[in-house]
């Protein structure tokens, strides 16, 4: 399958100010061969890839780091120079960021061409179609003049693709590749990865996505805290985990796992009042390759949906919703064109679709953020949208919202008392001492302890932050929660347990949810219904099981087969 | 900053979705996330300076005890000496006296114009920066930003002058003409801090929250756009102060027997040749107010996150 080492490392370890980050860190990388390191954020899997380009930034020692014959330990900054580019390609994970944005992508190629080899202008130019051409970007010839905000998100990763592998580099490394991209795209990039390995270069790739390295990966590094827990091949590692946390990190994977099953470990809390959920074990967990149907696995709830009972109450109904948005010299751009769709009590409906399809844009309008041009929004039997946001403030504690990105939806200056406590007295208090039970019993339903109050949402982790988006939206007793992408910024291990208490909240406070993300596993493990859509319509829209199964068009269909 | 990584050319040591801090040396031990950030001695000698120069002018009978109106004939056009530390005027006056008791007036001009300078500017700043893109915001902020523009195109100082034509001169009237020629800068940083925080997710999720437009404006949105303003403002103070100290030098602020630094440059002018020490310092009472409150406004700015 590969041939002898040509990445070695043995011992590595990086510290900041002291302080280790990766500690003792052994693995090898073939030619041909791809070999993933997978774990959450701060596991240092990305500054260990880093420091095999010595760009960690750490103090990094290690007893062998060597890619061929070469000793990285040994290079100084023009060693370093030598080897970045023509040995070892670096892919990043946001294009948005690593490209110039004032410079053609054909220019960035060229850069690398220019220092690296002996090519006249003519032969530079050659040399990067062919290798636009090869990540399979599309007009290649125009692409080269385009700069980088020109490019889609996809577009503009395979572009740095390209930039890294023209080269020819014996070593790729990519860190988090496909995070934040499309399904369909995320697939393409995987396909060029997995093309280039099949090529004979050895690729080292950095990744929480399990999905994406089951696919791609030769060989699996798993990470925690700065040491590898566990090594092994692809599907021995993810097929029969040795190590607790390689388990753990399996579980948390929404895919296969039935509606209002658990993804995460049950909280300790003796004090949870909630229902204990099924947890996620062997025998509610559907076979990967098949999608799960509720009716046969679902929880009991999800079951009573199936069963003849009478429908839940309707609380939010969206009926032939349009926008569009002018265009400066064009004609306007339709983000959203009728779309309908109702939410019911106690049920998720789920959003899909890629990047611009008209998901948040749908979101906003439900939200009143944004009046629909056409097409109306009624809340509990009363109109809704369009209306002057005098008349609907006072309804506004009915719908509450969660975002993807917590952080920037909190006032900076206030601490998680202070929202909350302004949450839950409408605004009338912003001092959380005189509603403090208030504040820590929904800190307490959010599983947070009451000492979170006093600290500053920046200063909490992504998880934590996010569970105080949750008890924010929750404060006022909301009876529809908006959630756009709320985990899509989350690791896997930490998504799993956000949705775990989404679903949580859900049963207890008969909740509907819209539930908008492009992760298609989320959105089947949380959803009642999904709705599909493209270019602003809702192609498809049924119950989640038989959509998943049994898609009938063939967007839906390309979606699904897009999946890692 | 100075914190120099054991590796060149190094981004962050965290993953790359998390916010980056520079890796600190070792021994600054637990500040990983936040760099501490020393006073720079420049930064505490300004610091100092100004603080004298606020003594000066709360209570200038501390440093310089003798009365700054006292003519004294016998004195006059007399060099630096024990008695008279930087020399006496063409009355002999001291100049020492004179620059510590005019230092209130010279502070309190550059004070209360800055203070008029950014009332006006968060007015105009938040009446064109708060509208939502409909039509009351949309006009105002069309109209404000107009008036902005044509504000612009003349230079301050040309601004202030305007005024005084229309006031006449004198203290007050100069402290109004150098506030409202400044307010234009104010203002249009106000308008973009505004728009900024308008736009963020966190004023969208206190909509969604039901929170009233008077409610967003005054707990969310002047909060978190005036902290900028703040820093600028002793920025600006220095600024005010040459340019009150301009218009005395015109002869358009405080009347002369007053004790005004740039009333006495003004009347030291004529006598350069034979008494130097007229003109240089209250000059240099000038420059250094300006340089030491630029300095701590600098120092300020670097903390407060505003480039």
């Amino acid at each position: 399958m590969s041939g002898p080492a040509l990445l070695e490392v043995d011992g590595l370890s990086v510290a900041f100010g002291g302080r280790p980050v990766v500690d003792d860190v052994s693995f090898s990388v073939s030619t041909g061969e791809c070999v993933a390191i997978v774990g959450e954020s701060g596991s240092g899997k990305s500054v260990t890839a880093r420091s095999l380009l010595g760009l960690s930034g750490g103090r990094v020692s290690a007893r062998g780091l060597r890619l061929g014959d070469t000793d990285l330990t040994a290079l100084g900054e023009r060693g370093w120079r030598a080897v970045r580019g023509p040995r070892i390609g670096l892919v990043l994970q946001d294009a948005l960021v690593s490209l110039d944005p004032l410079r053609p992508i054909g220019r960035e190629i060229d850069d690398a061409l220019r220092l690296h080899t002996p090519l006249g202008p003519r032969g530079r130019r050659e040399r990067a179609l062919e290798a636009l051409v090869e990540v399979g970007m599309p007009e290649p010839e125009a692409r080269l003049g385009q700069r980088s905000g020109e490019l889609s998100g996809g577009l503009r990763q395979r572009a740095l693709i390209a930039a890294a592998l023209v080269l020819r580099p014996e070593l790729v490394v990519a860190d988090e590749p496909t995070t934040a991209l499309d399904a369909e795209v995320q697939r393409l990039v995987v396909d060029r990865l997995a093309a280039l390995r099949d090529g004979g270069t050895a690729v080292l790739a950095i990744s929480h996505d399990l999905g994406v390295v089951r696919r791609l990966a030769d060989r699996v590094v798993v990470m925690r805290a700065g040491v590898v827990v566990e090594t092994g091949p692809t599907e021995q590692v993810l097929g029969d985990p040795r190590h607790e946390y390689t388990r753990l990190l399996l579980a948390a994977l929404p895919r296969g796992v039935a509606r209002g099953a658990r993804l995460s470990p049950a909280p300790s809390a003796p004090e949870r009042s909630a229902p204990p959920a099924p947890a996620a074990t062997a025998e509610n967990r559907v076979p990967n390759d098949e999608p799960r149907s509720s009716a046969v696995h679902g929880s009991e709830r999800g079951s009573s949906r199936v069963g003849a009972g009478p429908a839940p109450e309707v609380v939010l109904a969206a009926s032939g919703l349009r926008r569009a948005f002018p265009v400066r010299g064009s004609a306007p751009r339709v983000a959203v064109d009728d779309v309908s769709f109702e939410l019911r009590a106690g049920e998720t409906l789920g959003l899909v679709g890629a990047s611009g399809s008209g998901k948040t844009t749908t979101a906003r309008l439900l939200l009143g953020l944004d009046d629909p041009d056409d097409g109306a929004v009624t809340l509990l039997g009363e109109p809704w949208a369009p209306l002057r946001e005098r008349e609907r403030r006072a309804r506004r504690a009915l719908l509450g919202a969660v975002y993807q990105d917590p952080s920037s939806s909190f006032d900076p200056r206030w601490t998680v008392g202070q929202l909350l406590a302004d949450a839950v007295t409408s605004g009338r208090v912003t001092r959380p001492g005189r509603v403090s039970t208030e504040v820590e019993g929904l800190l307490d339903r959010v599983g947070l302890a009451a000492d979170v109050a006093e600290r500053r949402p920046g200063t909490l982790s992504g998880g934590q932050r996010q569970r105080v988006a949750v008890a924010r939206a929750l404060a006022p007793r909301p009876r529809v929660v908006v959630c756009d992408e709320p985990v899509s910024a989350l690791d896997v291990s930490v998504q799993a347990q956000v949705l775990d208490l989404l679903d949580e909240l859900q049963r207890e406070e008969g909740l509907a949810y819209l539930f908008i993300s492009h992760d298609l596993d989320v959105v089947a493990h949380m959803s009642d219904h999904v709705a599909v859509m493209q270019h602003g319509r809702v192609v498809e829209h049924g119950p989640t099981a038989p959509l998943f199964t049994a898609p009938q068009h063939p967007y839906t269909r390309a979606l699904l087969a897009a999946r890692p | 900053m100075t914190v120099l990584p054991v590796l060149p050319g190094a981004p962050g040591p965290s993953e790359p979705s998390e916010p980056s801090a520079p890796p600190a040396p070792p021994r600054s031990g637990s500040g990983r996330r936040r760099p501490r950030r020393r006073v720079r001695p420049v930064e505490a000698v300004a610091a100092v300076v100004l603080a004298v120069i606020v003594v000066a002018a709360v209570a200038p009978g501390l440093l310089a005890p003798g009365d700054p109106l006292a003519v004294s004939p016998a004195d006059a056009f007399g060099a630096p000496s024990l008695a008279h530390p930087l020399g006496t005027d063409e009355s002999g006056r001291g100049i020492w006296t004179r620059i510590v008791h005019g230092a209130g007036a010279s502070l309190t001009i550059g004070a209360v114009a800055t203070l008029i300078g950014t009332g006006l500017g968060v007015l105009l700043g938040v009446a064109a920066g708060f509208g939502d893109g409909r039509w009351p915001g949309r006009a105002a902020d069309a109209g404000v930003s107009r008036l902005l523009e044509v504000l612009f195109a003349l230079p301050g100082l040309l601004l202030a002058l305007v005024v005084i034509a229309f006031t006449g001169p004198g203290a007050v009237p100069a402290t109004l003409a150098v506030g409202l020629a400044t307010a234009p800068g104010y203002a249009r940083i106000v308008r973009t801090q505004v728009r900024r925080v308008r736009r963020s997710a966190m004023v969208e999720a206190a909509v969604v929250l039901g929170r009233r437009p008077s409610t967003v404006l005054l707990r969310h949105v002047l909060p978190n756009a005036l902290a900028p303003v703040v820093v600028l403002a002793t920025l600006g103070l220095g600024q005010a102060v040459v340019w009150a100290s301009s218009l005395s030098y015109l002869g358009l602020g405080s009347p002369p027997p007053a004790p005004e630094w740039g009333a006495m440059l003004s009347a030291g002018r004529t006598y350069v040749q034979v008494a130097w020490w007229m003109t240089v310092f209250p000059g240099l009472a000038v420059v250094v107010t300006a340089a030491a409150s630029t300095v701590v406004g600098r120092g300020l700015a670097r903390r407060g996150g505003t480039s």
